[in-house]
């Protein structure tokens, strides 16, 4: 089953000096066009400042916090938009970097509104609040189920401290009228021991050159498999 | 929807989760009681007045939006290759590429040049790699097909990184040792 919509983030969460991301910045250092720089510029959205930048093209949107770096994909997605990442990156070699999240999020249109409730009632089984508040007066409904996936046991998941995982939510798609959308994080942590002689920056450059389209690939997978086997 | 507490106190410290697709950038200021509804998205300073009737300025921090709320998506891709110029024909208009799909499916084809972004023609050159991706589009309510072609951009190598190449190299060609001769 393919989604109808389909898109992809790429947080980072570390240091940041906003003011320097610039449409100029990205355009001198080879990474967008001055196609894409003149369109960022006009962007309404545009705004360069000493805490915030913000801007968009046709294709990703940017926004930089002092702790967080956000490139959101718009339009078609390519690998092109992964290469946006790691070049930034790579240009910020000395940036102290604490984690990534590799997001992809999709919309899923059903065929019907019995399917619709199916997938909720597969995923959250509604027995314990129909006894809570009967049917007659009240419908529950899943408004937004969040799994975290851990790389261990579920003994060893309560005692040791959280590391790489994957975050995988689903709520009601606000797209289609009997829809459902699905959001995958990749939450990495970049850590001393890892790196070897790359700076945190280049680690994380390396983390996302190496495994978004992985990540992209296993969103698909997860997406299709949470759908299909909640209809079947 | 409400965003749990958990998530809005993570969300400045470690979460690299984009956010619910509806933005939560209400709730969590609600939250954080940093919203004034006349402010637009960033407050950058707010004026307040002392019993005195001075005016000060203070500085709000920017208030974290859903990167998802920044974008209104529409689309999906059908399928991607990733390409490679073999060869340049700017008398003829077109390029020969090999192009890979995500299966590692290989075939070779001829690209008109006018397919090109302007700002894209001086990346077209032997041994570049671009991307084609078909997808699909919703306006307004129906679906339309479409294809893109993007080059890829990299930035230069930087002088520490050519150093770290040469050092690199000069380190690998200190252990090799030539080939005893026959006798």
């Amino acid at each position: 089953m393919s989604p109808e919509i389909f898109g992809s983030a790429i947080v980072l969460v570390g240091n940041f000096n906003p003011a320097i991301f610039s449409p100029d910045w990205l355009e001198n250092n080879g990474l967008i066009g001055n196609g894409d720089a003149e369109e960022a510029r006009q962007s309404p959205s545009f705004i360069i400042s000493r805490q915030v930048s913000v801007f968009e093209t046709d294709w990703f949107a940017l926004q930089v916090l002092e702790n967080q770096l956000s490139l959101t994909s718009k339009g078609a997605l390519s690998a092109a938009f992964k290469d946006l990442a790691v070049g930034i990156l790579s240009l910020l070699s000395h940036t102290p970097i604490a984690a990534i999240g590799l997001n992809f999020l999709a919309h899923y249109r059903l065929a019907s509104e019995a399917d619709y409730h199916k997938v909720g009632d597969i995923l959250a089984p509604k027995a314990i609040w129909s006894n809570l508040y009967p049917v007659e007066n009240s419908a529950a409904g899943l408004v937004n189920l969040s799994i975290m996936i851990q790389p261990c046991t579920r003994t060893q998941a309560r005692t040791q401290a959280p590391g790489d995982v994957r975050n995988i939510s689903v709520q009601p798609s606000d797209k289609f009228k009997y829809g459902v959308f699905l959001n995958y994080n990749d939450h990495r942590i970049i850590n001393n021991i890892e790196r070897n002689d790359q700076t945190m920056a280049e680690h994380a450059a390396s983390i996302i050159d190496a495994d978004w389209q992985n990540a992209w690939d296993d969103a698909l997978r997860v997406f299709a498999l949470i759908v299909t086997r909640a209809l079947a | 929807m409400a965003v749990s507490t958990s998530l809005a106190t993570n969300l400045l410290n470690t979460e690299t989760f984009m956010g619910d697709q509806v933005s939560f950038t209400n709730e969590y200021s609600n939250m954080l009681a940093l919203r004034d509804d006349s402010y637009t998205t960033f407050p950058l300073e707010k004026e307040s007045k002392l019993g005195t009737g001075d005016v000060i300025r203070r500085f709000i921090p920017p208030t974290p939006i859903s990167p998802a709320s920044l974008v209104d998506l529409n689309t999906a891709v059908i399928h991607r290759w990733e390409g490679r110029v073999l060869f340049v024909d700017e008398v003829q208009g077109l390029m020969q590429v090999l192009l890979s799909d995500s299966a590692g499916q290989e075939h070779t084809g001829e690209i008109e040049l006018q397919w090109v972004a302007d700002q894209d023609q001086e990346l077209v050159k032997s041994g570049a790699i671009f991307y084609l991706t078909l997808y699909k589009q919703i306006r307004r309510g129906s679906t339309q097909n479409s294809q893109e072609l993007r080059f890829r951009r990299r930035p230069a190598w930087s002088k520490q990184q050519i150093k770290k190449i040469h050092e690199d190299a000069k380190m690998l060609l200190s252990k090799m040792q030539s080939k005893p001769l026959a006798e």
